[in-house]
């Protein structure tokens, strides 16, 4: 690994500044289980990726700290760890797709040290994208080699001149509870919702959010959940469970019913898009509908919308079945808890 | 550079560099750097055309093409033509400028031998024509 010089501010400002002062060569380091064992060890670096020479640690910031209820919803600092947001009670009575997303990252030694906004904005994982030989789209080099390689993991929608798949299950989660990000910098802070906060290539190939180089996430607010809520989250990797993987897909679902009814919901799809990809398609099809009766035809709206690469057409099939699957544990759960209110944590 | 066999080539004369904002390339601008990269060795031109981000624009350059709205002044000075354009239009003012610098006689055509397509079939450079591995010689 080449060396970098680690700087370790304690207040937002100090944070923002080292940023901006350093552009691209400058990234912010939290828990750092992609940034230093992945992208640098393994020396992904391109025409438009210089390998970061300054390494901004904000796990000492407190601004980004803590877990925090409110009546309008609660607030989780970026540099949370998936560990706490996976053990909280509180979370897990009104937002259990929060939780359990949270509780199947990687594993319980990433968990213990990964952070929600390092989970965020974690690279992809695409193997051409992963591996220095190749300088590919998203690095700044010419070509998508997933085009013509081995593309069994990359994307089956929203492709557009490269294919992956954002690799982070607490963004699908998050896009799923319409949650959104308080971001800032040396010109101050702006709110994003998640709904704006992820970008494909088809807008810009070096980036998956519209984050700048001297932007930083903050923190992550979600609302209450809505009366009756009912949510579900399921992922399916290679190998199955117990192993500690990334998605092959994966599918978050909240939504409300009346009678069995869809009211209203969100249905989040990873492993398939470049951007967590909410299946409006699908939404709309089941919008005012019983939803165990017309659930067949509401998934098979994906096959249409669906663009596979010579090597994942399977990925359509299983992210139909396992989607189907997701509903209906939606369907048959628990209504989330309204917030309890008042206790947080830092 | 190497010399002799199939794949003589010379140092291009010119060479165009698509710039872009450091840490961000925009699909429109990345598919306009592809277009003109594709013109220039349809044209058969002796010229060179680079992807690059605004830190790391090489001191070679010789036409440094940027994005609307971005100053070009501040990612290298010294280029000795520099174009501002949008994505969609880069490609007429690119050609615009070859046409201009071909008249003058700042930009010709390259080499012949240079222009060739090499042929191989695997690892193996076959001179001309394709031949079966059977075959003598």
């Amino acid at each position: 690994m080449r060396g970098f010089q680690l700087h370790e501010p304690e207040t937002t400002s100090e944070a923002v500044d080292l940023l901006a002062t350093h552009g691209t060569q400058a990234r912010p380091l939290a828990g750092g289980t992609d940034l230093i064992a992945g992208v640098m060890r393994d020396q992904v670096v391109g025409k438009g990726m210089p390998y970061p020479t300054h390494l901004v640690d904000v796990m000492r910031v407190r601004d980004f700290a803590g877990i925090h209820f409110r009546p309008e919803g609660v607030t989780i600092g970026a540099v949370t760890t998936l560990f706490d947001i996976a053990d909280s009670a509180a979370l897990a009575a009104s937002w259990p797709l929060l939780t359990r997303a949270a509780g199947d990252v990687a594993s319980p030694e990433i968990r213990a040290v990964g952070t929600l906004g390092g989970n965020i904005h974690q690279r992809p994982r695409c193997w051409f994208f992963r591996n220095k030989d190749f300088d590919c789209a998203k690095k700044g080099g010419d070509i998508c080699y997933a085009v013509k390689g081995d593309n069994r993991y990359n994307a089956i929608l929203g492709g557009n001149l490269c294919y992956i798949v954002h690799p982070s299950d607490l963004a699908m989660a998050l896009l799923a509870l319409g949650a959104s990000g308080r971001v800032v910098s040396p010109r101050g802070e702006r709110t994003i919702p998640f709904d704006e906060y992820f970008i494909g290539p088809d807008v810009d190939l070096l980036r998956e959010t519209v984050l700048e180089p001297d932007e930083l996430l903050a923190s992550v607010t979600i609302p209450p959940p809505a009366d009756g809520s009912r949510q579900a989250w399921q992922k399916i990797n290679e190998k199955g469970a117990p192993t500690w993987d990334f998605a092959v897909v994966s599918a978050a679902v909240s939504m409300t019913l009346g009678d069995g009814v869809w009211r209203d919901g969100r249905i989040v799809l990873g492993g398939v898009a470049p951007v967590p990809y909410r299946a409006r398609v699908v939404e709309d099809a089941l919008a005012g509908r019983d939803v165990r009766s017309s659930l067949a035809d509401a998934v098979a709206a994906l096959g249409r919308v669906a663009r596979p690469m010579g090597h994942n057409g399977y990925k359509v099939q299983l992210i139909e079945h396992l989607l189907s699957q997701v509903i209906l544990e939606a369907v048959a759960a628990e209504p989330a808890a309204e917030i309890a209110g008042g206790a947080s944590s830092s | 550079m190497t010399t002799g066999g199939t794949n003589e080539r010379t140092a291009p004369r010119l060479v165009i560099v698509l710039a872009y904002p450091d840490g961000s390339l925009a699909n429109p601008w990345f598919r306009a750097y592809k277009r003109v990269k594709r013109g220039v060795r349809t044209k058969g031109l002796n010229a060179r055309v680079e992807l690059r981000p605004s830190t790391d624009v090489p001191t070679e350059t010789d036409v440094l093409v940027v994005p609307a709205g971005t100053n070009p002044e501040a990612w290298l000075v010294g280029a000795p033509h520099v174009l501002t354009s949008a994505a969609e239009s880069v490609q007429a003012d690119v050609d615009g400028l070859i046409a201009t610098l071909l008249a003058d006689g700042r930009l010709d055509y390259a080499p012949a031998a240079s222009r060739r397509s090499a042929v191989h079939r695997g690892a193996l450079p076959v001179d001309g024509r394709a031949r079966s591995l059977d075959e003598p010689g």
